[in-house]
């Protein structure tokens, strides 16, 4: 037994098979396609939760809207009622409300 | 810890107080079942906040009541109109007239045998610092009353011109059959 030659032998520069580094290019690109492209349902997926968190802040803007508009109205009609009752005493009200 | 407590609990009372003073229990249950019409507005921080916003600040009367809303704590009103004339207790203008404690002071009575009679009371802490309003008007078949809580402009309030632009609403109609 001789190390040495065995050494030798081991690592023994040697040229890659024919078409190696086209193969393994080949690959590499096959490889680098099929991560890039998620799978259809994940798109899909993205798409209706998207499209659910949209339409909820759009339903909840719209609650809002008539929320706000109803408590506008009330308010309105509050006053009008607070003040015609108030007119019709305008002269004592005056005393006290001017400060 | 239990002394810590209890010195924060009188403490979060003792501010709290004056200003649920100013709200008064006006609620009558009995009276909205036999009214033919009612009207029931109950606005208070949160709701007052929100409506201030959908004021338009362009239109005179609107800017006005946001203004005066701006202050407020809170509004609540109670008009019934009855098809008929004795149709509520008189009792319930005296239970309103009971909640009124020692800063209140009446402003204004109006008293008339068959037509309205409204008195109007002020809450008024220090000189002149009005911060809160009770209308009690009682007519033969028409009873409202009216508690604004918080910061009271009477001027601005008896000088908004009362349409503001939208059809007389809210009020809602029962049909005794």
């Amino acid at each position: 037994m001789d190390i040495e030659s065995d050494l030798e032998r081991a690592l023994r520069r040697e040229s890659p098979p024919e078409g190696f580094s086209s193969r393994v290019m080949a690959r590499v690109a096959a490889e680098s396609r099929a991560t890039r492209r998620a799978p259809w349902w994940r798109a899909a997926a993205a798409g209706l939760v998207l499209t659910a968190v949209a339409g909820g802040w759009a339903a909840h803007e719209e609650m809002q809207r008539r929320e706000g508009e109803r408590a506008r109205d009330e308010v309105l009609l509050a006053l009008r009622i607070a003040g015609s009752k108030v007119r019709t005493a305008p002269k004592q009200v005056h005393e006290i409300g001017t400060h | 810890m239990l002394v810590r407590n209890f010195v924060l609990a009188v403490f979060v009372l003792a501010i709290a107080a004056p200003v649920s003073a100013q709200r008064i229990n006006i609620d009558f249950p009995g009276l909205s079942t036999r009214a033919a019409e009612t009207v029931d507005v109950t606005l208070d921080g949160p709701l007052l906040r929100l409506a201030s916003k959908f004021l338009d600040p362009h239109d005179p009367d609107q800017r006005d009541a946001r203004e005066i809303v701006s202050k407020l704590e809170g509004i609540y009103v109670r008009s019934y109109e009855f098809d008929k004339e004795g149709e509520y207790d008189r009792a319930v203008v005296e239970h309103v007239r009971s909640q009124l404690g020692s800063t209140w002071k009446r402003i204004v009575t109006v008293r008339s045998r068959d037509k309205e009679n409204v008195e109007i009371y002020v809450d008024v802490r220090g000189e002149n610092n009005v911060r809160g309003l009770v209308i009690i008007s009682a007519e033969p078949k028409e009873l409202t009353i009216v508690n604004l809580v918080g910061p009271v402009d009477i001027d601005k309030l008896s000088s908004l011109e009362g349409e503001f632009g939208i059809p007389r609403m809210g009020k809602e109609r029962r049909h005794h059959d």
